[in-house]
């Protein structure tokens, strides 16, 4: 077994919804349910799946953003959700993150400097001039020039602002970063340059990513393994080439069927699930994707699949794999 | 590296110079008319209350000795030698309408400032933490606004046995934090949610350094307008107690003084009204105008 | 052609702001047949929304204004008619849906006011005979047991099922043009293969011209006839879906198709289009493209090529494309 730098078991989210004259707690959104998976130093786990599938709690959960409601998320065998505020700041300098939205999560009032020097301040990793010139390093490996320190984010462009999340990511060197979405708000042509320097930036320095996203082929193109995700569930599990090529479950072959190829000539077989995805806060009885599930039959409504080896390291929850030719 | 060279160039293209959000705010506060009258007011009102002992050519408290141990008439009208004319003791109206000023300006930037400090406190901590201190902090909020200004300042005042400017400063300040807290309580809950303030977490930022460094800065927009506005309310409501006679005292030489000891001349000697209720006016129309100006310029859709 | 529905002819639409005049939309021509489908695409601040918004004469103004060039709908000029006759044509004959279906509908209306609003106005149909007809239209858009759905609030729906209202909303007059701005951006793929395939089928069904605008060249590639390409307020690229992504001869074109990830897999690294897209106010004087652009000559800065007809139906704007070998990314044919 290669090198595990996180092992998450039976991992769970639930936000309380809270009514009544007493505000008791009457249900929960069962945002994340039940989450198996090990994440291997220096690779990329894609992280897929469609809105309100749970894959952003997840990437709070793992980073302890969110306090995880049962399970474990062990980094380098400690359980993160286990540690004392003092730990935990220092596990901040091991895991970090990247958003979604550059508008958005870089502080409109701070330069540049001030954003990227910021984690410098707080883990004291450097100061005054040594201070300059990590941010000057850090500008300069994500593509900036460091003349522009002094300036505040709204005089970049999305792919610039990204980058500078990137560099403010990287200040404390850490291990692991969660990427959420990290190139959906980008133009077309601007995503492709923010994944490649993802990708030396991976190289250079070993990091490993967990990168969540809805975009099937920028996963494919960046992930060494693929987990789909569905209503809080990892429903499959695999190598990318693997998962692409040869899905186990009905959800992955339609939702990678559902692709919209940029290539009008490609005649293509479609599966075009119907309805919507179901509320999170009542989901279905058995396995949650019966509801859609063309090939869903009376088992699926009583029984949950178990997640399990349906071919070698290719991991899957459903009754009816074979069927899937 | 090319690449990089192009993105400077790019960069350069985009603006010449840095602009911090303030910056780009001032310029577009320059543009409007009415807000620069109103900063051009205030300034003024600034410059006079500074420097009231160099402006004003009279002492404000005594009338002025003329030859043989006499003093200056009482209730002339207004003239080269008194502008604004002199009140019943013999002092000059126009010295004593710039020695107001300082009084008014006082009171409206102590009491904001008492205001900013439990306002920006009590509102960040509430709509930081939630729960049940945003709870206790919203009633108490809730309380404090369902009594009108006015009336709640003459309660406070009674309280005290000898009124007086200072008690003015502390009872104004007390009543006018909860339209501020209210403002601050809700920016920090919108705030809150940004993403950066969650970078932030992730990067392991207290929460006290949150607050500070992240949550405030990002407020400051609202509560200056808020603050600027509260300066012109409070010149009023001490103009208001001071006639009252529940504010200051004579002899200080407050707006609010002067109209009451002038009200009783009101028919025969109405200048001694006109000035100092001219100098209301235009001070709080004037802060007032520089407030709006200011909501219009700060308003922080600044991403364009 | 007799066939042709709708026919922009150098449209020029201009924002007028305090730094200076936007050339949104600068000189952009094109045609629309009966039953066919234009796909615009552009990245951000390429245009293309303001083109649709031309059309439907929604520009904001000020600071935008249309300055010049024809919209030829049917025999009409429509930048020549008064406002009641446009109000008339808007929503009837034209219908446009929007990306975020949210916030396009009245949260304070039920769905079946909404679509009724529409029919009453327009088709002058009575309060029953609207309701009934906008019921017609829940069930064409597949909306599930629309007797109930009708009487429900946008909040109510998820956001796959509003753009099918939005949808439904849009064809209930049968309108002979549709245009779709970024329809599918909000929602997730296995619902935006929904709706793809509902408009496909629609226009089956009705013979409904579309111009679908989007910045996702996999949806032009699933539903479109014929693309236009925009880059800086210009076309630089229109021909048949084929032709255009396998023979592009634009490098705008060329690298937005070889910088996307494919889903089959792709071998080593993506090959990014350099730069970004320049401040709408700063772009270079010559080819709009030009310092982004890997072959970009001395020509191409200081003169701006103009929409050259390369191929029958298919033209460029680029002084190079006949030396340029774009697919083995060569300078020399």
């Amino acid at each position: 077994m290669a090198d595990n730098i996180l092992e998450v078991n039976n991992l769970k989210k639930h936000f309380p919804i809270n009514g009544g004259i007493f505000k008791r707690q009457v249900n929960s959104v069962k945002a994340v349910d039940g989450l198996n998976f090990n994440v291997k130093r220096g690779e990329t786990l894609g992280l897929v799946g469609e809105s309100g599938c749970g894959k952003s709690t997840t990437g709070k959960v793992l980073l302890r953003l969110l306090d995880a409601t049962e399970g474990e998320v062990k980094f380098e065998g400690r359980d993160i959700h286990k540690l004392d505020k003092k730990d935990l700041r220092s596990l901040r300098k091991e895991m970090q993150m990247i958003f979604q939205d550059p508008y958005a999560s870089l502080n409109p009032r701070m330069t540049v400097a001030e954003i990227v020097g910021e984690p410098l301040d707080i883990h004291n990793l450097a100061k005054g001039k040594e201070k300059e010139e990590r941010v000057r390093e850090l500008l300069d490996m994500v593509g900036l020039s460091s003349k522009f320190a002094k300036r505040y984010p709204h005089e970049f462009s999305g792919g610039q602002r990204q980058r500078i999340g990137i560099a403010r990511a990287l200040a404390v060197d850490p291990e692991v970063i969660v990427c959420d979405e990290p190139v959906s708000a980008l133009d077309v042509s601007i995503q492709a340059q923010v994944i490649n320097l993802m990708e030396d930036l991976q190289d250079e320095l070993g990091l490993t990513y967990i990168f969540i996203a809805h975009d099937l082929s920028v996963v494919r193109h960046i992930s060494d393994r693929v987990a789909v995700m569905y209503l809080g569930k990892i429903v499959e599990l695999a190598d990318k080439d693997d998962l692409y090529d040869t899905p186990k479950h009905p959800y992955t072959k339609a939702l990678l069927s559902a692709i919209p190829v940029p290539d009008p000539q490609r005649q293509r077989e479609k599966i075009i699930l119907e309805g919507d995805v179901p509320s999170p806060i009542n989901p279905p009885s058995g396995c949650t994707f019966h509801t859609r599930c063309p090939y869903a039959e009376d088992i699926c409504k009583q029984e949950e699949p178990v997640f399990e080896e349906k071919g070698e390291d290719h991991l899957a929850a459903c009754h009816f794999t074979d069927k899937l030719e | 590296m090319k690449a990089q060279v192009e993105e400077e160039q790019e960069i350069k293209q985009i603006s010449e110079e840095a602009h911090s959000p303030w910056h780009e705010a001032w310029k577009r506060l320059k543009k409007n008319k009415l807000a620069m009258i109103g900063l051009g007011i205030t300034t003024v009102l600034l410059i006079v209350a500074i420097f009231a002992p160099i402006i004003a050519p009279y002492n404000p408290r005594y009338a002025p000795v003329i030859e043989d141990g006499k003093v200056e008439l009482s209730l002339q009208g207004p003239s080269w030698a008194h502008p604004f004319g002199t009140d019943k003791l013999g002092r000059d109206i126009f010295s004593r309408v710039v020695y107001g000023a300082r009084i008014s300006l006082m009171v409206g930037l102590i009491t904001q400032g008492i205001a900013l400090v439990l306002g920006i406190t009590l509102g960040a901590i509430a709509g930081y933490y939630g729960g049940l201190i945003d709870e206790a902090v919203s009633y108490l909020i809730q309380v404090f606004l369902a009594f009108p200004f006015i009336l709640f300042a003459i309660a406070i005042m009674a309280v005290f046995s000898e009124p007086g400017v200072d008690k003015v400063f502390l009872a104004l300040g007390l009543i006018s934090w909860p339209p501020l807290a209210r403002i601050v309580r809700g920016q920090v809950m919108s705030i809150k949610e940004e993403e950066y303030i969650e970078a932030a977490q992730s990067l392991g930022a207290s929460d006290f350094r949150i607050i500070v460094k992240h949550v405030i800065p990002n407020s400051l927009a609202p509560i200056i307008v808020t603050v600027t506005l509260g300066v012109a309310g409070a010149i009023l409501a001490e103009a208001g107690l001071s006639f009252l006679g529940l504010g200051t005292q004579p002899p200080r030489p407050s707006w609010g003084v002067m109209l009451k000891t002038g009200q009783e001349y009101i028919r025969s000697y109405p200048y001694m009204i006109w000035f100092p209720g001219l100098a209301i006016m235009i001070a709080v129309m004037g802060i007032n105008l520089l407030g709006d100006g200011l909501r219009d310029a700060l308003d922080p859709k600044m991403k364009d | 052609m007799s066939s042709t529905l709708l026919e922009v002819k150098d449209l020029q639409t201009y924002f007028f702001t305090d730094r200076g005049t936007v050339k949104a939309v600068d000189g952009v021509s094109f045609d629309v047949e009966k039953g066919e489908t234009l796909g615009i695409v552009g990245e951000s601040g390429s245009g293309k929304s303001v083109t649709a918004a031309s059309i439907m004469q929604l520009v904001p103004s000020p600071p935008g204004d249309i300055v010049g060039g024809e919209i030829n709908f049917k025999d009409e000029n429509l930048l020549d008619l008064k406002m009641k006759r446009i109000r008339k044509i808007r929503g009837n004959e034209i219908s446009m849906i929007f990306q975020e279906p949210m916030t396009s509908l009245n949260p304070v209306y039920t769905i079946g006011e909404q679509i009724s609003e529409v029919l009453r106005l327009h088709q002058g149909l009575n309060k029953d005979e609207a309701l009934e007809k906008s019921i017609d239209m829940l069930e064409k858009v597949g909306i599930p047991s629309p007797e109930e759905r009708v009487h429900e609030h946008p909040h109510q729906l998820s956001g796959g099922m509003r753009q099918r209202v939005m949808i439904a909303m849009a064809l209930a007059c049968n309108p002979e043009l549709l245009i779709a701005d970024e329809p599918t951006t909000a929602l997730d793929v296995t619902i935006q293969a929904q709706i793809l395939e509902l408009m496909d089928e629609l226009r089956d069904e009705f013979n409904t011209s579309i111009i679908l605008i989007t910045h996702n060249l996999g949806v032009i590639a699933e539903v479109a006839d014929k693309v236009a390409v925009m880059y800086g307020g210009r076309i630089v690229e229109q021909t048949d879906t084929v032709t255009l992504y396998k023979d592009p001869e634009h490098p705008y074109t060329a690298g937005l198709i070889k910088s996307i990830p494919k889903i089959e897999g792709s071998e080593g690294k993506l090959k990014p289009i350099k730069g970004t897209v320049p401040d709408p106010l700063n772009f270079p004087n010559g080819c709009k493209f030009a310092n982004r652009c890997n072959y970009a000559e001395e020509k191409c800065w200081a003169e701006e090529p103009d929409l050259e007809e390369v191929k029958p139906d298919h033209y460029v704007r680029c002084w190079r494309w006949k030396e340029l070998d774009l697919k083995n990314e060569s300078e020399v044919k």
